[in-house]
């Protein structure tokens, strides 16, 4: 048998039960504290994230100006080499370019042609 | 004798300890508070006489430095897998609470200490048996009488009843004696780490 008592517990024991009860709620009381705090932080952290996706959801999808004006603005000209613009233009308008003569539309092998008939002038 | 300061009496190469340690930590990392309060009656004893050696024998700064350290558990726990590493590291914690009081003495509370020979807290791992040189000492101090009933009662490990029918007294007047007896050494005992801190 050990012949000397055990003090630590000797010592544990004397004590008062103040110090073990105040220490344990002080520690529970943190405990507490921490979780409501976790809580809290994910709340918000959630709470955000749900905002910032509603609101790319909801907002108005706008072009950038800057984009627009970088469509729109024309190529730079080559230095010396004159711009050529080239565009579609309807039937009426080609046929306004030769007033006079006799130009016109006919199918020929099933696709549509633009006839231009020589006159004495150009022949 | 039974190492006081430093060796647990829960410390264990088990395994089955381990994973124990393992999940008792990982419930208190999850917050459960269930798993505080096992923690505190393993370890609360234990922690508080290593502060008492940290703090010179100074109960109250011992009492305001251990609950620091407790709360400072709660802010960085973590899973453990060895009693011993988590027990380093309590005593980490620990020593950096003393280490955070002696710094938050103001220079008049310093002051004071200085007038009262107050001893600042001993940051370094302090020796594993300070506080069982201590104890032993002050069991050696006290009436022959407090001596064998401490015997009795913690060597012996023999029920109160058991004491109060050898002795002629009554339980009531044994837990009496045992309760002065308790008070006696622990007061020689904190005298001692207080004087020893001085020389």
């Amino acid at each position: 048998m050990n012949p000397e008592p055990d003090l630590n517990r000797a010592l544990d024991e004397s004590h008062p039960d103040e110090v073990v009860t105040s220490s344990l709620a002080g520690t529970l009381a943190a405990v507490r504290a921490r979780r409501r705090r976790r809580q809290a932080t994910t709340l918000v952290g959630t709470v955000s994230l749900v905002a910032v996706a509603l609101w790319l959801v909801r907002r108005p999808i706008e072009p950038q100006p800057a984009n627009i004006a970088r469509v729109l603005e024309p190529p730079a000209a080559v230095q010396g080499v004159p711009r050529i613009v080239l565009r579609e233009i309807t039937d009426e308008e080609l046929l306004a370019y030769f007033p006079g003569q006799p130009a016109g539309f006919a199918t020929v092998n099933g696709q549509r042609e633009f006839i231009l008939l020589p006159t004495e002038s150009t022949e | 004798m039974k190492p006081v300061t430093d060796a647990a009496p829960t410390l264990s190469a088990d395994p089955a300890v381990g994973a124990g340690i393992a999940a008792l930590t990982g419930r208190m990392a999850r917050g459960d508070e269930d798993a505080y309060r096992e923690f505190h009656g393993a370890w609360f004893h234990r922690l508080f006489r290593y502060v008492l050696v940290l703090m010179r024998g100074d109960e109250h700064a011992a009492r305001d430095v251990a609950q620091e350290a407790l709360l400072r558990v709660v802010r960085r726990i973590r899973s453990f897998d060895s009693e011993e590493v988590f027990w380093d590291w309590l005593k980490c914690l620990a020593r950096s609470a003393a280490a955070d009081h002696g710094r938050k003495s103001t220079r008049y509370h310093r002051f004071l200490d200085w007038l009262s020979h107050r001893p600042e807290p001993m940051v370094a791992e302090p020796g594993p048996d300070v506080l069982e040189t201590a104890l032993t000492s002050a069991l050696d101090g006290l009436p022959e009488s407090d001596r064998a009933l401490l015997r009795a009662k913690y060597s012996e490990r023999r029920p109160v009843r058991e004491i109060a029918q050898e002795s002629g007294l009554t339980e009531e007047a044994v837990e009496s004696r045992l309760s002065r007896a308790r008070a006696a050494l622990r007061r020689i005992t904190l005298k001692l780490l207080r004087d020893e801190s001085g020389t």
